[in-house]
């Protein structure tokens, strides 16, 4: 009976894959060859409806949108990417060893972590860009460090139960030593939390940097994002709506992508899943 | 008119079938006569339980009853409307859930609890007088201060105690029939046997028939007067209790008779081995955090246990629950770390012992826990659970790693299930995994914990007697922790008692099973029913 159901887990795999694979695409064409120079003032093409010279229009500079979104595509899944990253690393091993640890370990780190949650994240990253300087590693770090508390908090509930499950008592008594037993144990039987929060942060992380960019802290112009190209395209959305359609379409294309190629992963990764 | 008084419960051809046409419960029929206690016996998904849900109409979601007439006193109600169903339940139906610990809501006080029964049923009645009922009624379950208990909330007390209360607020209602699922599982023998007691007096002093679900044929001779057998859905068997159990006709009922532990002679002299474990005065103490405006408590759950355990002999250490018992096997594997005394593993002290004393104390001690279900890391395969005890261990090369996992999974019945993982297992299944994973290093000394009160009848013989077979072939000593005095007695050479924290009696098995006279082990020992009926089955 099994055999004719829809292969849903797959078709989610296959249809992520693609989204976040013609992104992905567009930004590593967009290194080479855009159809316009991204940055090419042409002040006759000023707000240029779509055409087929002009796909998705052009901006009030005249800029073709459909090239300053290509490369604004590496820029931004860039950016996301390695701010993901960053806080996925330094939050796990934080959540890791304060939930592990428990003690004094614990209770400091987690008195810093509390108060840096207390900060609003955009306030944070707000702050610490004005003390870096806008620029795209600043970005980084900035929306990094603002994003570890909440992975730390996710990591350290679900270590703290998985450290009472009777196998990491088992790994004690066999002898393994306590970093093994956390590396072993511990931390893949946390990743599906880990997985999830990861995938929905890198659409936080894409809206928080646009939002820096409106606020004029992002990466700074003219070097597109689509952040700034939605933040750029807001005075116009009743003269030239077409501004924010492809940043827009671009972001919702990237997070889609990101969240099903996740669950897929995340589905994959847990045996008891596979059936 | 009917001449003829109609059973409280009768149950014709009831079928309950998964959504998709898979039945769960395939033609079961059975009674339930006036005042009568009948008992529905099974291993797990034997569908006992969905036989009892079907009744009030409570089964689970993608679970329906497809076929099968369900009548009380008389009146079909299997598809009765829901008006009608929520009469019946509570008010003539009731039903005790298995697990005390969370049937009771714990934001609630157990007065309130107690009250919405009688609100609902009994709408007439006034505050004060439902007060007074449900006071009352706690003291027939034997709860002193009940207007204290009024006041409190669930988790103030033991799941002893919460299961008397769920009883009271069951029967207050004064209902015709009474459902228990598994009502007294959760819970060591000794409250297990109060319980019962108490529920089955107070059962024939209203009245009320009892349908009893239950996995243990000993509460089954002890309590009920017929009982039905079944097996994967179906009913196997059933007749007056004394007759099922006494000379079964069926093949699978004569299995669970057969796996009810039994004593068999032992030999003693394999047992004179030296001494390997010894434990002198130990002592643990819990701390115990203080609320906001209470003071920090120190819970001492061993005080002073002294015991030897020899090379190749079972030593059993039993007691009921917050005896301290596990505390004390977890102490001796230094799982948490003991407040005084010594412990020493072959003349070495444990506790000063430094890391190659740790490390070669780890490798020669091992754990069997309670619950298999946790025991094992859910993303590991099999063969790589039972493997990596083997990690630690100097110059094994890879080959002679694997044929050791396959030697090892096969002595425990498991051979080519190195590529499973955990959840694909049974209970038993994985309890023979977590076996393998103990045995695999050739250990000294086993410490099990509970090893099998989280399995079924038939499989929780199969793993006693592979353990036994196993430590035949191996000559590993074991300190065995439970509380299933029967299992204790098949399996061990020496007893020890404990209560609070403390041994109160040791001995050979036979002396302390036969000849004991210390109160709290003549407790224990009536209080287990397999125990009672392995000796009648003897007699």
């Amino acid at each position: 009976m099994s055999a004719f159901r829809f292969p849903w887990r797959q078709a989610n795999a296959l249809i992520g894959g693609v989204l976040l694979g013609s992104i992905l695409l567009a930004a590593a064409v967009a290194i080479l060859w855009t159809p316009f120079d991204p940055l090419g003032i042409n002040l006759r093409a000023r707000f240029a409806a779509p055409s087929w010279g002009h796909p998705f229009g052009a901006d009030e500079f005249g800029r073709d949108v459909l090239s300053r979104a290509m490369s604004g595509a590496l820029t931004s899944t860039s950016v996301a990417l390695l701010t993901v990253t960053f806080a996925v690393l330094i939050g796990t091993a934080l959540g890791l060893v304060t939930g592990y640890m428990r003690g004094w370990t614990d209770r400091l780190i987690m008195m810093v972590n509390d108060a840096l949650l207390a900060f609003p994240g955009m306030l944070l990253a707000l702050g610490l860009m004005a003390v870096i300087g806008p620029n795209r590693y600043g970005i980084v770090l900035a929306l990094g460090i603002a994003y570890t508390p909440s992975v730390v908090r996710v990591v350290r509930g679900t270590v703290l139960s998985i450290r009472e499950r009777e196998f990491v008592e088992a790994s004690r008594v066999l002898g393994n030593g306590e970093v093994f037993t956390m590396l072993r144990h511990v931390l893949p039987n946390a990743f599906a939390p880990l997985a999830v929060l990861a995938t929905s942060m890198f659409g936080w992380v894409i809206l928080s940097e646009s939002a820096l960019s409106f606020l004029g802290l992002g990466v700074p112009p003219p070097a597109p994002t689509w952040g700034n190209m939605l933040s750029a395209a807001r005075p116009y959305l009743e003269s030239a709506p077409w501004l924010g359609i492809a940043p827009g379409l671009c972001i919702a294309v990237t997070l889609l992508g990101i969240n099903l190629l996740g669950d897929a992963l995340r589905d994959k990764l847990d045996p008891r899943m596979a059936g | 008119m009917q001449s003829e008084i109609p059973p409280v419960l009768e149950i014709t051809g009831l079928k309950i079938g998964l959504l998709q046409g898979q039945l769960v419960v395939d033609d079961v029929s059975l009674s339930v006569g006036r005042g009568e206690v009948v008992a529905v016996v099974g291993e797990s998904g034997s569908g006992k339980t969905m036989v009892a849900r079907s009744v009030l109409g409570l089964l689970p979601p993608g679970l329906a009853r497809s076929e099968g007439i369900i009548r009380f006193n008389g009146e079909a109600i299997q598809q009765a409307p829901w008006k009608r169903m929520r009469a019946l339940r509570g008010g003539e139906i009731g039903m005790v859930f298995q697990e005390p610990m969370v049937s009771l809501n714990p934001a609630i006080r157990i007065g309130k609890q107690m009250e919405e029964g009688l609100a609902i049923h009994r709408p007439k009645m006034g505050r004060e007088e439902r007060r007074k009922l449900c006071a009352d009624m706690l003291r027939r379950v034997g709860i002193d201060d009940a207007e204290r208990c009024l006041m409190a909330f669930p988790h103030e007390f033991s799941g002893g105690m919460r299961q008397r209360m769920m009883l009271a607020s069951v029967m207050m209602l004064e209902p015709k029939l009474l459902i228990a699922d598994e009502p007294t599982t959760a819970l060591d023998s000794l409250t297990q046997r109060e319980v019962l007691d108490l529920m089955v007096g107070l059962t024939r002093e209203m009245g009320t028939a009892v349908l009893l679900i239950t996995h243990d044929l000993g509460v089954v001779a002890r309590y009920s007067q017929r009982c039905v057998v079944l097996e994967k859905g179906r009913l196997v068997e059933s007749g007056p209790t004394a007759q099922v159990i006494g000379a079964p006709r069926e093949l699978y009922t004569r299995r669970l008779v057969e796996a009810i532990p039994r004593p068999r002679p032992r030999d003693g002299a394999e047992r004179a081995g030296e001494v390997v474990l010894s434990v002198e005065k130990l002592h643990v103490t819990f701390r115990r955090r203080g609320g906001l405006f209470q003071r920090a408590t120190d819970m001492r759950a061993v005080k002073g246990v002294d015991l030897t355990v020899r090379a190749g002999e079972t030593v059993a250490v039993v007691g009921g629950s917050g005896s301290g018992k596990t505390t004390l096997g977890r102490a001796i594997l230094r799982l948490v770390e003991p407040s005084g005394g010594t412990i020493r593993f072959k003349g070495m002290p444990l506790l000063q012992a430094g890391r190659a004393g740790m490390h070669s104390f780890r490798m020669a001690c091992q754990l069997i826990s309670q619950d298999p279900y946790s025991s094992l890391d859910p993303r590991m395969r099999v063969g790589d659970i039972v493997g990596e005890a083997l990690r630690l261990l100097d110059g094994m090369s890879a080959s002679g790693k694997h044929s050791r996992i396959e030697e090892a999974l096969a002595e425990v019945g498991l051979a080519g299930y190195e590529r499973r993982f955990p959840h694909q297992l049974s209970g038993g299944q994985r309890q023979r995994v977590a076996i393998a994973r103990a045995l695999i290093r050739r250990p000294e000394l086993v410490i099990a914990d509970e090893p099998i009160s989280a399995l079924d009848m038939t499989i929780q013989k199969q793993i006693l007697d592979l353990l036994e077979s196993l430590q035949r072939s191996h000559g590993f000593s074991c300190l065995f922790i439970s509380h299933d005095l029967a299992a204790v007695r098949q399996i061990a050479n020496r007893v020890i008692v404990m209560q609070e924290g403390r041994i109160v009696e040791q001995g050979e098995t036979e002396a302390v099973f036969e000849r004991s006279d210390h109160p709290y082990t003549r407790a224990l020992l009536e209080a287990s029913p397999a125990l009672t009926l392995s000796r009648k089955a003897i007699l």
